[in-house]
């Protein structure tokens, strides 16, 4: 299977007035086409920021790329002008964000917004037919007279599907979901999921979904990279990752999450917060909240070891040496 | 005002529209200005028809004092009939304020787009541009130009709105400001939107109301800079202007009031239909500002 999108030791720094920022610090990720990776982590890991970086839209323009690539199908997206880039967007590369609410332009109607996501690729020919189709693609009722409603005709579940026909309307290769339920009622966002799970399906999408919420991932992703304080900390099948997690962190976020199977379990929330990404503790970044801290986890940056097939942890306490000598919890 | 009502309904939800009427409605004064605008631009389209003489034909009645059936406002020196001058002095006026305005508001909305959604130097830039005109005493510009250039109705228009875009640039760029930097201009980015139809399709009919808004007092200060300028004699000398008419009636001043009267009330009037027009929009635009 070939890679549909490599991210290659990714780093992005943003300048600030009290020092410099690094929420994207030395990411890789591969997605084999047709794959669907959950990007995990709590707010504030650079999960979003490692999407925007991969489309190099940044929420601020004091932010930018400071070295790594991003190939998608084997061009590279990180050596690409802004005229370049504006041609991937949308077209190759399509996103849904959180709030759908927000991201819809609050005076036209929704298909001109579909049509025109659709015309300033290919042209206005066609391109109206082409909304109401995508439009109904998402499962909107009637999608020729949905078509011409305005956003705040609609719910917040049909406003999302609004967005997500603007994001597939090109057929995009990769779909980039960021948090795309967490603004919805609990009951929507299963159908949203559903949906972005048949479009899949049906497309031959690939899809990077960004969510803080394990469950989401188990239900949508074969693959699941963990971000934390702006680093991978461990990456593999997903399977893999909820059976035997091997990073503390990773361990540590399972343990937090609520399972109905496990309701008699008692959910232990994780001590401490996500550093502060001016002044991230040295070595590893967890190691604050680690209970299994060593010294050298406070010195050196830990690799990625090899854990298992395809799956890898970013933990000293997988190098036996560093164990042996300083004897891991 | 016709064309700022529809401009309005291409854009928006016809329930905002009703919504807009009624607040609209609420402002007597508001209403009398759309209605004093209505009769004026009514009077400018029908004057061929409403004017009893043709207003550049002289005749031997000169200076006739108004109240006669003949000459209902009076004559000038030349024996030119007042009513038929102010009428077709409303064409004049309407024609200039509206166009020169409409001049303005253009260059305005296309430098400020640019400004705000761009930023960085290309903003300074515009910012710095608008600064200077702003500096420049309007009026003695004007002079100038129109001295220097001659006195068509085309150059009056452009002079009238190359002076007037500095406050609509200014008030788009800082609309724009504050839209560039919500969600669905992200969004917008990321279907991979090009910049000139971020601008004009996407953001521009977000900020349209605050634009319309000033486009209608702009058209107020473009009736007044052209009479200013016809006064000084530097109006068209083909076409009967209220400016114009009111350089004729300075000698004539003590002798004959009527002269100066009647146009100066047309400039009054046309002045505060669309002052009154301006503000009733703009509170319509804002409702929570006066309740």
């Amino acid at each position: 299977m070939s890679d549909l999108l490599v991210v290659d030791r990714l780093t992005t720094r943003i300048e600030t007035a009290r020092g410099t920022v690094v929420p994207v610090d030395d990411v890789s990720l591969r997605l084999p086409a047709g794959s669907a990776l959950g990007l995990v982590g709590e707010s504030g890991s650079g999960k979003s920021m490692t999407a925007f970086s991969i489309v190099r839209l940044f929420p601020t323009a004091a932010a930018r790329l400071a070295s790594g690539r991003v190939l998608l199908d084997g061009d590279d997206l990180s050596a690409m002008d802004e005229a370049g880039l504006r041609r991937v967007r949308g077209r190759r590369i399509g996103m849904v964000f959180q709030d759908p609410s927000t991201y819809l332009d609050p005076v036209l109607t929704v298909g001109e917004q579909v049509a025109e996501a659709w015309a300033s690729h290919f042209g206005w020919e066609g391109a109206w037919e082409r909304a109401v189709q995508a439009l109904g693609q998402v499962g909107l009722p009637e999608p020729a007279e949905t078509a011409r409603r305005f956003p705040h005709e609609l719910s917040g579940g049909m406003r999302q599907r609004v967005v997500i026909a603007q994001a597939i309307v090109c057929r995009p290769q990769l779909l980039i979901a960021d948090e795309p339920t967490t603004a919805l009622d609990v009951t929507v966002q299963a159908q949203i999921l559903d949906l972005l799970r048949h479009l899949r399906a049906q497309m031959g999408m690939t899809l990077l979904l960004i969510t803080h919420d394990l469950g989401v991932v188990a239900e949508m992703c074969e693959l699941v990279a963990v971000m934390y304080a702006g680093r991978i900390v461990e990456a593999g099948p997903a399977m893999r990752i909820f059976l035997a997690p091997q990073h503390p962190y990773t361990q540590g976020l399972l343990a937090s999450a609520v399972s109905v199977q496990q309701a008699q379990a008692i959910t232990r929330a994780m001590e401490g917060s996500v550093p502060d990404l001016r002044a991230p503790p040295g070595g590893c970044r967890f190691h604050p909240r680690c209970p299994h801290a060593m010294p050298t986890c406070r010195a050196e940056v830990p690799p990625l070891f090899r854990v298992g097939p395809g799956h890898d942890a970013a933990c000293w306490l997988h190098d036996p040496a560093v164990v042996a000598r300083e004897g891991g919890a | 005002m016709a064309v700022s009502v529809e401009t309005v309904t291409a854009f928006a939800a016809p329930r905002a529209l009703r919504d807009f009427w009624r607040r609209y409605r609420r402002n007597r004064l508001a209403v009398a200005g759309l209605l004093l605008v209505l009769a004026l631009a009514l009077v400018a389209l029908l004057a061929p028809l409403l004017a009893p003489y043709d207003p550049i034909s002289t005749s031997l009645d000169s200076l006739q004092p108004p109240g006669t059936s003949r000459h209902p406002l009076g004559t000038d020196d030349l024996g030119r009939d007042i009513l038929s001058g102010v009428i077709w002095g409303t064409r004049v006026s309407l024609l200039v304020g509206v166009t020169a305005a409409a001049t303005a508001v253009v260059i305005g909305i296309v430098l400020g787009a640019v400004a705000g959604f761009y930023g960085g130097r290309t903003d300074a830039l515009i910012m710095r541009l608008t600064e200077l005109f702003q500096t420049i005493p309007r009026f003695v510009l004007a002079l100038l130009v129109v001295a220097l250039f001659g006195r068509g109705l085309a150059k009056l228009v452009l002079v009238i709105g190359l002076l007037a875009w500095p406050q609509a640039a200014r008030l788009v760029r800082g609309q724009f400001l504050a839209q560039t930097s919500s969600p669905y201009v992200d969004a917008a980015r990321a279907l991979g939107l090009p910049g000139w139809r971020i601008i004009f399709s996407e953001v521009l009919p977000n900020i349209l109301a605050p634009v319309i808004v000033l486009a209608s007092l702009d058209v107020a200060q473009a009736i007044l800079l052209e009479a200013s300028l016809g006064f000084f004699g530097l109006g068209d000398p083909n076409l009967v202007s209220w400016g114009g008419m009111l350089n004729q009636a300075q000698a004539y001043l003590r002798t004959a009031w009527w002269m100066s009267v009647f146009p100066g009330l047309g400039i009054a009037l046309a002045v505060l239909g669309f002052n009154l027009v301006g503000d009733g929009l703009n509170d319509a635009v804002n409702p929570r500002l006066h309740e």
